[in-house]
């Protein structure tokens, strides 16, 4: 980190020579190398799982750890995440722990917790049906004495290490959101692991046949629409008159409830992509195994997901849902 | 201008300056003088014609016979620069190439049985020195930088498409920070490339001036 500022420094100094034509210039170098956009995509992953080796930047102070959040803009504040995560052991203030909550769909576990004797768990087991008794006792006679000792659940709580007061102090709608969609407004908390996305589109694709347009629809009638890529082997048939491919997956109905569905195009190459932008200037590239595809849109009910698949369909866009 | 060949740089008194030095005095200071690229300047117009010969003897005539320059080109660029001198004893440049590019092709049609082949960047309009070191800054900058940067100038990526992409791949960086972040990045690059080849490839106007 000082490494890298010190010689942003430096570069301050001699950038200071540096004259417009040199700067347009080295853009239009930088611009006319011959690039693959997907190995470019590849690069960096593999920087980012050998991040952790490699001297930390500026931008690095955003990283995996803290997905929800907004990166720090100026180098102070920067440095401060980079020490906060450095220090993580340590106890953290209620009111940082939200900017450390990494991921809001996994579960709160305490494992750091300490060994307990079992005759004590036991113990604690017959305590704790204790008091559930004299609870719902009082809950029977509330203006009977009842026991000194903690008997509302609060009380218990305040004494307990991991109660249900230290559970949660986070106000979770006031925790940052992830916007995967925000043409559409389709929010999820944290955007959905490859590996988890892969194997659920394998599933998927497990019970979607292939796609063969000629076989599925005979109907020359209908009205001449714009080919999806300009790929020499894409069929440029009209792709659906009606419903999407999802349509086919029996696991997949409409009336199956919420997750995130992915509305998905193929890569073929950058011309797929900048008519994908057409569609969703947002569009961007995901990586499922060994394919890559442009993510159009994510939607958290699947008939939003269906209903853009369908009229990209009928513009003759060859889309995929996955979950 | 930066694109093209670079053959008037060899005529430059600046680079035929160095004519009269050895194999091993021009190699020396390419591996001690970083932040100098007239060496490896002077070498490559010294071998190019030789390189370009002993390729075309092994691949006689072939569509892509600049990008298997451009490799065997680069992969002396970076071979050079950690070459044990004091072990080789005299230096012949000219028979480290002909026992080298053999085995470089040899590399380059392995990769390409497996599927993998000439990678992509190898396709330049840009003068081999310039190319190598430019090539080079981009694979030392961190990868997050590159990564912006590359999204930002070579597929012209708008600062809410590279958000949004960094964001998927868990990388949150706000829009509003994509063009700073590239302006950082291409900062690092410049500061990457020799003074001398900014000078005399980036800066064109001011040569011919």
């Amino acid at each position: 980190m000082t490494d890298v500022r010190a010689s942003n420094n430096d570069m301050t100094e001699r950038q200071s020579g540096r004259t417009p034509t040199e700067e347009a210039e080295l853009q239009q170098a930088i611009a006319s190398l011959n690039l693959d956009v997907v190995r470019e995509l590849q690069i960096f992953r593999q920087w980012q799982h050998s991040g952790d080796s490699r001297p930390m930047t500026p931008l690095r102070a955003a990283g995996a750890r803290s997905r929800g959040a907004t990166a720090p803009s100026s180098p102070s504040a920067r440095a401060e995440v980079n020490s906060q995560n450095k220090v993580r052991s340590e106890p953290e203030p209620a009111n940082q722990t939200a900017s450390m909550v990494e991921d809001l769909d996994e579960e709160w576990i305490d494992d750091g917790g300490f060994p307990i004797p079992i005759p004590l768990a036991l113990a604690g087991v017959t305590l704790a049906a204790l008091m559930a008794g004299v609870g719902v006792s009082w809950l029977l006679s509330p203006g009977a004495p009842s026991d000194p000792s903690p008997t509302t659940a609060q009380q218990a709580s305040a004494r307990s290490p991991v109660g249900a007061g230290d559970r949660l102090p986070i106000d979770l709608d006031a925790l940052p959101l992830i916007p995967v969609d925000p043409e559409s407004g389709a929010r999820v908390r944290s955007p959905q692991r490859e590996d988890e996305a892969f194997d659920t589109l394998a599933r998927v694709d497990e019970t979607i046949p292939d796609y063969r347009p000629s076989e599925l629809f005979e109907d020359e009638t209908l009205p001449a629409v714009r080919p999806a890529f300009d790929s020499p082997e894409l069929d440029t048939r009209p792709a659906a008159n009606s419903g999407s491919l999802i349509a086919a997956a029996p696991n997949l109905g409409a009336q199956l409830g919420e997750g995130t569905y992915y509305v998905l195009m193929d890569y073929r190459g950058d011309r797929s992509l900048d008519l994908a932008r057409e569609i969703e200037p947002t569009a961007f590239l995901k990586r499922f195994g060994d394919r890559t595809y442009i993510q159009i849109a994510t939607f958290q009910q699947l008939e939003y997901a269906r209903h853009m698949a369908d009229a990209l369909s009928q513009q003759g866009y060859i889309t995929t849902v996955s979950q | 201008m930066a694109n093209g060949r670079h053959g008037w740089v060899c005529q430059t008194a600046f680079i035929r300056a160095l004519n009269s030095a050895s194999d091993r005095e021009l190699l020396e200071q390419f591996q001690q003088q970083r932040q100098t690229g007239r060496y490896a300047i002077a070498l490559i117009c010294r071998y190019e014609k030789r390189v370009a010969d002993i390729l075309t003897t092994y691949l006689r005539q072939s569509d892509r016979m600049d990008e298997y320059g451009r490799y065997v080109w680069y992969h002396c660029f970076r071979t050079w620069q950690t070459l044990a001198l004091s072990e080789l004893g005299d230096i012949d440049l000219n028979a480290w190439l002909e026992t080298e590019i053999p085995v470089v092709l040899k590399h380059i049609a392995e990769a390409s049985r497996s599927g993998r082949g000439l990678p992509e960047e190898m396709a330049s309009p840009l003068p081999i020195p310039l190319w190598c070191y430019l090539v080079q800054a981009l694979e030392s900058i961190p990868g997050d930088l590159r990564f912006v940067l590359v999204l930002s100038d070579v597929f012209r990526w708008t600062p809410r498409q590279i958000a949004q992409q960094l964001t998927v791949e868990g990388y949150t960086l706000a829009e509003s920070e994509v063009i700073p972040t590239v302006a950082r990045a291409r900062e690092l690059v410049w500061h990457m490339l020799p003074d001398d080849i900014s000078s005399m490839y980036l800066a064109v106007e001011a040569v011919a001036s």
